[in-house]
């Protein structure tokens, strides 16, 4: 069940819908604290530009996730395969 | 370097990838109790087994120190025994000796036998020949001794024959002539002799 928040980054307040409420204050939450370091790093800059870099880092981070993401994946995987075998060939 | 959309699909390809293990591994989690009563029982047949084992070799054992002992209880039998047979072959050696002596010497008179068998013929046909001899000679003494009985009979003939010429010599005596007479005496002379060299021959 959706419900509507107001959530307030770098002085902008947000209306949004969401099912997880603290999961999405959380996250407004990070990406506030960011955009201000950013901000204070690159005084001057305008909030679209700090908005911009912000989201590579973003997008920069969710990619290695993802690869570690999938390098652990397969990891259990070969693990597991591997357990398999060894109980089949036990039998 | 991936984008996004093929990291996405990496993703999903591993996750597939893993949930596919996953379903694998949780069949196999399924089965494990079985299995682990089966290996559970498989287990205890094995120390069963191995108890069993376990038994029988302390039964080899005790029965290896049997023969152990009595190894060693035959050891000196066999000792004993080997000296025996060392002797028993000391003594087939000697006989084996004197069986070759006497070989020999039954080689050897078996020699002299057959020398002595051929000697034996050669006087069984000597003897045969000195009897055919014998015989031969039985023969001529049988026709000699009968030729002295006609020369004695004869010279009795002759003694009686010359009694009664004496005695008609005596009456008749000058019948002969000087002649007639010394061819008489010859004669009779010549019988003598003859009838002596008969007896002679006899003896």
């Amino acid at each position: 069940m959706s419900e509507s928040i107001k959530v307030t980054i770098l002085g902008t307040e947000y209306s949004l819908r969401t099912n997880d409420e603290e999961l999405v204050r959380e996250l407004a939450a990070e990406l506030d604290s960011e955009l201000k370091d950013l901000q204070q790093k690159l005084p001057g800059k305008p909030p679209t530009t700090l908005a911009v870099l912000t989201a590579l880092n973003t997008s920069e981070m969710k990619a290695h996730a993802q690869l570690n993401e999938l390098r652990e994946l397969e990891r259990l995987a070969d693990e597991i395969e591997h357990l398999c075998e060894l109980v089949e060939t036990t039998r | 370097m991936l984008d996004s959309k093929e990291r996405e699909a990496h993703l999903l390809q591993a996750r597939e990838r893993l949930a596919r293990a996953f379903a694998r591994f949780e069949g196999l989690i399924t089965a494990m109790p079985e299995r682990l009563r089966a290996l559970e029982s498989t287990r205890d047949k094995s120390q069963n087994r191995v108890k069993e084992i376990e038994a029988l070799l302390e039964r080899e054992r005790a029965i290896a120190e049997q023969r152990q002992s009595l190894a060693e209880g035959t050891s000196d039998e066999l000792q004993t025994l080997i000296s025996r047979n060392e002797k028993l072959e000391e003594m087939v050696g000697e006989r084996d000796e004197l069986i070759e002596s006497l070989e020999a010497r039954i080689s050897h008179q078996q020699s002299e036998l057959e020398a002595n068998q051929k000697a034996h013929l050669e006087s069984l046909n000597h003897e045969e020949k000195l009897l055919s001899e014998i015989s031969v000679l039985r023969n001529e003494h049988a026709g000699i001794v009968r030729q002295l009985e006609l020369l004695l009979e004869e010279r009795e003939h002759l003694q009686t024959q010359l009694a009664e010429t004496e005695k008609r010599d005596s009456s008749f005596a000058l019948t002969f002539t000087q002649d007639e007479r010394l061819g008489l005496l010859k004669t009779i002379d010549t019988l003598i002799e003859r009838v002596d060299g008969l007896a002679h021959i006899q003896n």
